[in-house]
């Protein structure tokens, strides 16, 4: 391949270098220092093993109780209530003036399990109680499932739009009320029964 | 490394002035050799203070090393491999502008003791006309006599890129070896 005296060439006279008093003892030194901390080792790693379960479980409790917060987080009900709003307002014959209410608005961001938000199952059943709290006097405070209750509540939230049944009552339902609702709907007749309002309201708009 | 400490290492461990003393004059040497054979990004930076820092985080780090005293060579190269890396990125990143030389004639000129170990001046031009692994490999194996084992530890490469790299360095270095005869004068 090559030839030795080549190689001898490349070959370095290596000096024996003695090394500076002050320098060996820095090198003494440092390696002493290394040698001892053994002890608390462990000790750093025990507070390590506890440390990353409690980080890791602070993170998910603060992620959960986010989602809370926001609408649709995990609180969000089965996607069932939004065709229930809408088949209660698009019912024949009512207008659809309450499709922006404002004072839904920041009923939407509350947690559930706050006042005036209830989840959304039982919204879609039709409860009484956001009826009275908005000022609906639609009668008696019914059950869940009263098609009276429910109706009138509704009729009286369309004539004022601030205080409308659907606030407080219905913080999941989507604001809108497509005429077309009727060809839309996907459910059977049975299983909003109770939420239109159609009767309640026309007999207000004989009324009137 | 797996083998076991010998008594030098054993006793550098524990912080043997005596120890390091002998670790001292066994690899101090080449070491500088070594570092001066590879292009320094620094200018301000010699061989001999890479060298000394090499030391010093030897010293720090002796624990984490495990095997005899020459296995330690390798050990201890690696480390100037890695520190010389950092100082190269580090002027790459604080780059300085050129001194006029008036100025610098003004300061005095200390004579190092670099000219009483310097590698011939052609073996330095021929090597900085290698490939970087090339060039340290023969720097190794050549230049200050590591084995095979203890240039693979140094270079963090295997025994047979060290094999490989070595065969490929000194075929290009003997097909200029015409070229050396300016630089030997």
């Amino acid at each position: 391949m090559t030839d030795r005296p080549f190689r001898d060439e490349l070959r370095a006279v290596l000096p024996t270098l003695e090394p500076d008093d002050v320098f060996l003892a820095q090198l003494s030194a440092r390696a002493a220092a290394g040698a001892r901390p053994t002890g608390p080792g462990p000790v750093t790693g025990g507070w390590r093993v506890v440390l990353v379960p409690v980080a890791v479980a602070a993170l998910l409790i603060g992620v959960a109780w986010l989602s809370g917060l926001r609408p649709g987080g995990l609180a969000e009900p089965s996607p069932a209530p939004a065709p229930a709003d809408s088949t209660r307002t698009s019912a024949p014959g009512t207008t659809t003036t309450t499709t922006t209410d404002p004072a839904s608005s920041p009923l939407r961001s509350l947690p559930a399990g706050a006042p005036g938000a209830e989840p959304g199952p039982r919204v879609a059943a039709g409860s009484a109680p956001p009826a009275h709290q908005t000022g609906a006097s639609g009668g008696p405070a019914q059950g869940v499932g009263d098609p009276g209750a429910q109706g009138q509540a509704h009729a009286h939230g369309q004539t004022s739009p601030p205080h409308s049944a659907h606030a407080g009552g219905y913080p999941h339902d989507p604001p809108k009320h497509s005429p077309k609702h009727p060809a839309q709907h996907p459910h059977g007749p049975d299983e909003h029964a109770g939420d239109h309002p159609a009767p309640q309201a026309h007999q207000d708009r004989r009324r009137r | 490394m797996t083998s076991s400490d010998d008594q030098l290492v054993a006793r550098a461990k524990t912080g043997d002035a005596e120890a390091w003393r002998a670790l001292y004059r066994d690899h101090a040497g080449r070491l500088v050799v070594w570092l001066s054979t590879r292009p320094q990004a620094d200018a301000a930076i010699a061989a001999e203070d890479l060298a000394a820092e090499t030391w010093l985080t030897a010293a720090e780090k002796i624990h984490a090393f495990h095997g005899t005293s020459s296995e330690f060579a390798g050990w201890l190269f690696g480390i100037a491999r890695k520190l010389g890396g950092n100082v190269h990125r580090r002027s790459q990143r604080r780059r300085t502008d050129p001194v006029d030389l008036q100025t610098l004639d003004r300061h005095p000129v200390v004579v190092g003791p670099e000219p009483a170990y310097a590698v011939k001046e052609w073996v330095l031009h021929a090597l900085a006309s290698l490939p970087p692994r090339e060039r340290d490999v023969v720097g190794c194996r050549e230049v200050v006599g590591l084995d095979v084992e203890s240039t693979a530890a140094a270079l963090g490469i295997s025994s047979v890129a060290v094999r490989v790299a070595h065969h490929r360095g000194l075929r290009r270095l003997a097909e200029r070896l015409p070229e050396r005869v300016p630089f030997d004068v």
